[in-house]
């Protein structure tokens, strides 16, 4: 069975099993960091992995990307800031719960819902991705090219403020994966004349200028204060305040099962990420309430809502990238770097070429799970108090300086470093012209696999673009994007009326 | 952060794409195509996402033209607000100049001490005892635990790669 070779590949060495632990800290610890998105994080840790065995960078990546989406509810429940967008409804009503003295039962009920959600969405990912793993790998070139184009018209949609920003985004990113070799004549193309582009623009320097280095930018053009508020805890009535009762579980089961079902039917769909998953659960919730009269004054409930739909997520996202080799959010498309930097392939295939680790990432998963319920129950409110005293005056400065490094460790090179400034400033810009970071880095990791798609289709088969017309599942996704596409320009037009 | 006013949003994401699709567009035809290379060849898919492009920059513009709003900056407040930004960005290059030419440490210390006062810290902890601590740290990790070679500086140079070697011999690492 998959996940016991998983188990046993994990705990094959020290290394997968220490930096699964370690990214779990990591990310707890750096998703209650208010302003440091996990994105920025994860970009942070890639150039290190270039050094690890690919099971423990794996490890290390995933079980961050994990463990942050619980971390950000640390600063929303005790601070009122969310350390994560997704965080953001969990603070509309864990703030109040910590005004009334019980911030240790909102943390630990946190702690529970998303750990739950987690769970399920991790057992979703490994029982489910394999089995559509079989009928993905059937799929040709034909296939390919239509997956791709619905996966760009989603994400560029979906993920932009608007549809146009949204797929300008994306064709920036294809435009610039562009650079480098043509795949089929091995001739140099956009490379301006410079020699360091010939092999593309090398994809740890994007991410590190896109997710980070951009993120200190837009930061320096205010001066900063301190990170997080102080608390303004009120103080506790009784032991009960401070933990979650069986009563407590009992009552929100109900909703921790539904969220739990929404945050994973979202998760799976590319582009849509655990920000939307936890509004929608939170909204359905209060809906249902009996008492939607105490929502928005500390209750428990929507806290349970929101916490086991945006963990819920976590799984589910890595179906498309592990059945597709599509990935659907921020954290996917940053893993699927770290796959492509250790030569795994991405897609259906994954299954069979690299068994071994993938089920070890999901062990990992498992292990980071359990990890952070632990950490997170007893531990949560020390690490809220450690860190508020942190100032964001002192952490910005040190994540610019550790991208400059981090960068020059993976290949020793200068020109890396300026290519990260680079991409710096455009990543500052796209953000400040509301375009779609992670669709640009999607369209930029994805650009070269659908141009691959796109000439195998048109070498193998004689019948030109017609052979699109005789593959059902290629038109589903042609017409599946088609409609995406549709329905986000009627909607925003509605809206905009 | 102050937003943009929303037409001046539109027009910037346009001549951003633009700035690159441009050169992209003049690059096209020095694309070498294999005569025998039937349906899509070399130049189909860079001019079709270069087309793309343009086909998107050109409803961007058109719907900047017609959204009439007067909130957010304008073009004169906009272009200050990118000034510090921009201010940063050649602070870096600065900066991998000095690592070329003084190596790491020194040019490292400084940035990091200097942005450290850019971003309102002014205690002695922050600007002295923070940089070079995380000089060291970055020291320990890059370049004795993970093994990086650091180039000789332009223009001065210290052996700190024997350093790191020596250091990772004496943990075991090596």
């Amino acid at each position: 069975m998959g996940i016991i070779d998983g188990f046993a590949a994990l705990f094959s060495s020290w290394q997968p099993i220490f930096f699964a632990v370690l990214g779990t800290i990591i990310g707890l610890v750096g998703g209650a960091i208010p302003g440091l998105s996990s994105g920025a994080m994860i970009a942070l840790l890639i150039p290190v992995t270039y050094y690890m065995h690919p099971l423990a960078a794996l490890a290390l990546i995933y079980t961050v990307s994990k463990s942050s989406d619980f971390g950000g509810s640390i600063p929303a429940i005790l601070f009122n800031t969310p350390g994560t967008p997704q965080a953001s409804a969990t603070q509309i009503e864990g703030f109040p719960l910590t005004q009334q003295g019980k911030q240790g039962k909102a943390l630990r009920m946190a702690v529970i819902a998303s750990a739950q959600g987690d769970l399920f969405s991790e057992l979703l990912l490994i029982f489910g991705a394999a089995f559509l793993a079989v009928y993905a790998a059937k799929l040709g070139p034909p296939e390919f090219v239509a997956i791709y184009f619905c996966a760009f018209v989603v994400i560029g949609g979906l993920l932009g403020k608007s549809v146009l920003t949204g797929l300008l985004s994306v064709v920036l990113g294809l435009a610039l994966a562009l650079v480098g070799t043509d795949p089929i004549t091995a001739d140099d193309r956009f490379t301006f004349g410079f020699d360091h582009l010939l092999d593309g623009i090398e994809l740890v320097p994007v991410l590190l200028g896109v997710f980070v280095l951009s993120e200190v930018f837009t930061k320096s053009e205010t001066r900063l204060g301190t990170a997080s508020e102080k608390a303004i805890a009120g103080t506790p009535k009784s032991a009960e305040d401070q933990r979650v009762t069986w009563a407590d579980y009992r009552r929100v089961f109900p909703t921790l099962i539904r969220s739990t079902g929404i945050g994973a039917a979202i998760g799976m769909l590319p582009g849509v990420g655990s920000a939307v998953a936890c509004f929608v659960s939170y909204s359905e919730a209060k809906r249902k309430s009996k008492t939607p009269e105490t929502w928005g004054k500390g209750e428990l409930e929507g806290i349970a809502a929101a916490e086991a739909s945006n963990n819920a997520t976590s799984g589910a996202n890595l179906i498309p990238l592990l059945t597709l080799g599509i990935p659907g959010s921020t954290a996917a498309a940053l893993l699927s770097g770290v796959m492509l930097i250790h030569g795994i392939e991405i897609g259906p295939n994954i299954f069979t070429t690299s068994y071994d680790i993938i089920y070890g990432v999901f062990a990992a998963g498992l292990v980071c799970i359990l990890t952070y319920f632990v950490i997170g129950y007893w531990g949560s409110a020390p690490i809220g108090r450690l860190i508020s005293k942190i100032p964001a005056r002192v952490i910005y400065p040190l994540i610019f300086a550790t991208c400059y490094v981090a960068v020059y460790a993976t290949r020793q090179s200068f020109f890396d470093m300026v290519v990260m400034t680079v991409f710096g400033l455009v990543g500052y810009l796209m953000r400040r012209f509301d375009m779609s970071t992670p669709a640009f880095v999607i369209a930029f990791i994805l650009g070269p696999g659908l141009e691959r798609a796109l000439r195998q289709t048109f070498l193998l088969n004689e019948s030109g673009g017609w052979i699109f017309f005789e593959r059902p599942v290629a038109m589903a996704f042609f017409v599946v994007g088609g409609f995406a596409l549709i329905w986000r320009l009627f909607g925003s037009k509605s809206k905009l009326n | 952060m102050n937003e943009l006013n929303p037409s001046l949003k539109k027009i910037g994401a346009a001549s951003l794409v633009l700035a690159v699709l441009i050169p992209f567009a003049f690059q096209i035809s020095e694309i070498y195509v294999d005569p025998s290379d039937p349906g899509f060849g070399a130049k189909d898919v860079p001019r079709l996402v270069v087309g793309l492009g343009f086909f998107l920059c050109i409803m961007m513009i058109w719907s900047a033209a017609k959204t009439k709003s007067n909130s957010g900056l304008n073009l004169k407040d906009g272009l200050r607000a990118f000034a510090k930004p921009f201010c940063l960005a050649v602070i870096a290059l600065f900066y991998i100049w000095c690592v070329t030419a003084f190596q790491y440490a020194l040019p490292t210390f400084v940035l990091l001490a200097s942005l450290a006062w850019y971003f309102g810290s002014r205690s002695v902890r922050d600007v002295i005892i923070v940089p070079a601590v995380a000089v060291t740290l970055y020291y320990a990790i890059f370049f004795v635990l993970l093994g990086i070679y650091e180039e000789p500086g332009s223009i001065l140079y210290y052996d700190s790669y024997g350093v790191s070697q020596l250091l990772r011999q004496a943990i075991g690492l090596q």
